[in-house]
């Protein structure tokens, strides 16, 4: 799962994949836009609905953050 | 009672000493006498407004806890929304209206109808009630409690928003007294009385001068750029100097609240610009207003169905701007029911909404040219474009009308004329800026500092660096600063005792 969302994520915005900081979201190295883009994708791929309350600082975080939002939300 | 009065510091002063000397179980309930013994003194008989705001989130919260009632949140919000209406707005429901609230024993009187921070207390509501919807948050069970929050003193006046998740514990649990709190707070609020009654106190005289005057032909070109700029650091010194105060007096009782300022003027873009100007209150549009509506199961519908003809990044993209323009309209209606907040409003939708759309494009530029986006003259026009087009927003909204602010602003392209400009030579020039040669030669030397103390800011806390210094260093620094502010602060002037924001 972990490479999919990966995927879904660098299609959206390549500086993902070298972020080291503590929030993507926090830290602006996603746009507002990005966010939606990037749950629109992420619910298509894995079938999950995401709510305005999942998008928090820490579910957006990192990439395993990301990772662990989505396996929490499909069980 | 002003935040910079005498009378305040002798309040807290009271508040303090109590705070420490009672029992540690008692402190929040002591929080919460001097929050609406503060409130009467400031809004006299309107304390009822901001209790019965509590009264509608306590007894909302519980319910939409128990039964996730998204039907019983927007009941509690409408609720909201119609006391902020009726309270703030109470000019657009007719004189009969505003007559028959003046004519109340609640101190209402013509021009004073809006009961202090009802702005604040009502969107921290509405945040509260939401969270509790969301499950973010358990619905709190003391409706004391709930009332700190919503009137905590130091906040009430002009923000920073609190979210309740991040500063009930702190309201509500015992705090030690420290000696490093209380000089902290204390060298907190001595900057922020520096920033007011110091710099944005003059400022608003050379402000005033030429804005009132610019009906006349010799306030044109020049002299109108200037105020411009007077107007805009006058009102981010008024508001950031407001929540140093605010922040440093949290502090004295251990309390810590968020940041509302972040070097505003440095920033790069307008995006950039909203992220450190008024933090809390963009932070708040984004979370209950942005997200709320971008992940709504309306606009996600509406996504699916786009993407399909139009892709998902367009899809994305239309939602996203559908959400700018609402943030927009609600930051605008916030302020004020008036055309030159929404056209304010509007002018930082079209930016934002353009730098969105073409996010694209500039991270190819950027990617494309990395020795040009990083060199100091790119970074600078960058900076400076970006000051002047804040500037230009946020002066707008303080204008009369549509038309007086487009006349203004128009008169940037016009040449100064007339006797105004024959007496701009020599000591007429200080005549036309409406301030004394030692007044602006205060006002240079206090810019000064405070560049020096805000590129200290940005590698770490002034406040630090000055507890690591050899006493006698420190206490020349402080005793400077505190003689700056009592020498040459303006007090007793046209509104030295009120704060621009405080108005909304």
């Amino acid at each position: 799962m972990r490479e999919k969302v990966l995927e879904i994520l660098l299609e959206v915005n390549e500086e993902i994949g070298s972020y080291k900081g503590e929030s993507l979201l926090e830290d602006e190295v996603i746009t507002s836009l990005e966010v939606i883009e990037i749950v629109s994708a992420l619910e298509d791929e894995f079938g999950i609905t995401i709510s305005a309350k999942n998008i928090s600082r820490d579910n957006f975080a990192t990439v395993d953050s990301i990772c662990d939002m989505v396996e929490s939300l499909q069980s | 009672m002003s935040l910079v009065s005498i009378w305040f510091l002798v309040f807290l002063s009271l508040v303090v000493l109590v705070y420490f000397v009672i029992p540690k179980k008692l402190q929040w309930g002591w929080l919460l006498v001097s929050s609406l013994a503060f409130y009467v003194l400031c809004s006299y008989g309107l304390v009822f407004v901001p209790v019965l705001s509590a009264a509608i989130a306590f007894g909302f919260g519980k319910q939409v806890e128990t039964k996730k009632s998204r039907g019983m949140m927007f009941l509690a919000i409408l609720l909201f929304l119609a006391v902020l209406f009726v309270f703030k707005y109470a000019k657009w429901l007719g004189p009969g209206w505003t007559r028959a609230l003046s004519a109340t024993s609640f101190g209402f009187a013509e021009g004073y109808l809006i009961p202090l921070g009802i702005s604040y207390y009502s969107i921290m509501g509405i945040a509260y009630l939401t969270d509790v919807y969301r499950g973010v948050i358990p619905a709190e069970r003391n409706f004391a409690k709930l009332l700190l929050f919503l009137t905590f003193f130091p906040v009430v006046t002009q923000g920073p928003i609190l979210r309740y998740e991040e500063t009930i514990s702190q309201l509500t649990s015992p705090h030690r007294f420290s000696y490093e709190n209380l000089t902290f707070g204390i060298q907190r609020m001595i900057w922020g009385f520096f920033k007011k009654l110091v710099i944005s106190e003059r400022l608003a005289i050379l402000s005033a001068h030429i804005t009132e005057g610019w009906g006349s032909s010799a306030y044109s070109g020049g002299y109108v750029l200037l105020s411009i700029f007077a107007f805009s650091f006058r009102l981010y010194m008024d508001f950031s100097g407001c929540i140093d105060i605010v922040l440093g007096t949290a502090e004295i009782l251990g309390i810590r609240l968020p940041e509302n300022f972040n070097h505003s003027y440095l920033s790069r873009s307008i995006p950039e610009f909203w992220r450190r100007w008024h933090i809390t209150l963009g932070t708040w549009l984004r979370d209950y207003v942005m997200y709320s509506v971008t992940m709504s199961s309306a606009a996600k519908k509406f996504t699916k169905k786009a993407k399909e003809k139009i892709g998902r990044k367009a899809a994305a993209t239309l939602v996203t701007c559908a959400g700018i323009c609402l943030v927009w309209l609600v930051y605008a209606l916030w302020h004020d029911i008036s055309w030159t907040f929404l056209l304010s409003g509007g002018f930082f939708a079209v930016i934002i909404i353009l730098s969105t759309v073409l996010d694209p494009v500039i991270k190819k530029f950027r990617k494309r040219f990395p020795k040009l986006v990083s060199s100091l003259p790119y970074l600078v026009f960058m900076t400076l474009r970006t000051m002047l087009l804040s500037m230009m927003g946020a002066f707008f909204v303080f204008m009369p009308s549509v038309k007086d602010g487009l006349g203004y602003l128009a008169g940037i392209v016009k040449t100064p004329s007339g006797p105004f400009f024959e007496a701009a030579s020599g000591d007429g020039f200080l005549k036309i800026l409406g301030l004394e040669l030692p007044d602006l030669m205060v006002l240079a030397a206090a810019f000064v500092i405070w560049i020096l103390v805000s590129r200290l800011h940005a590698r770490k806390d002034p406040r630090i660096f000055l507890a690591q210094q050899k006493l006698a260093v420190r206490w020349v620094l402080l005793l400077l600063l505190l003689m700056a502010v009592i020498i040459f602060g303006i007090y007793g002037g046209m509104e030295a005792g009120s704060f621009v924001y405080q108005a909304f």
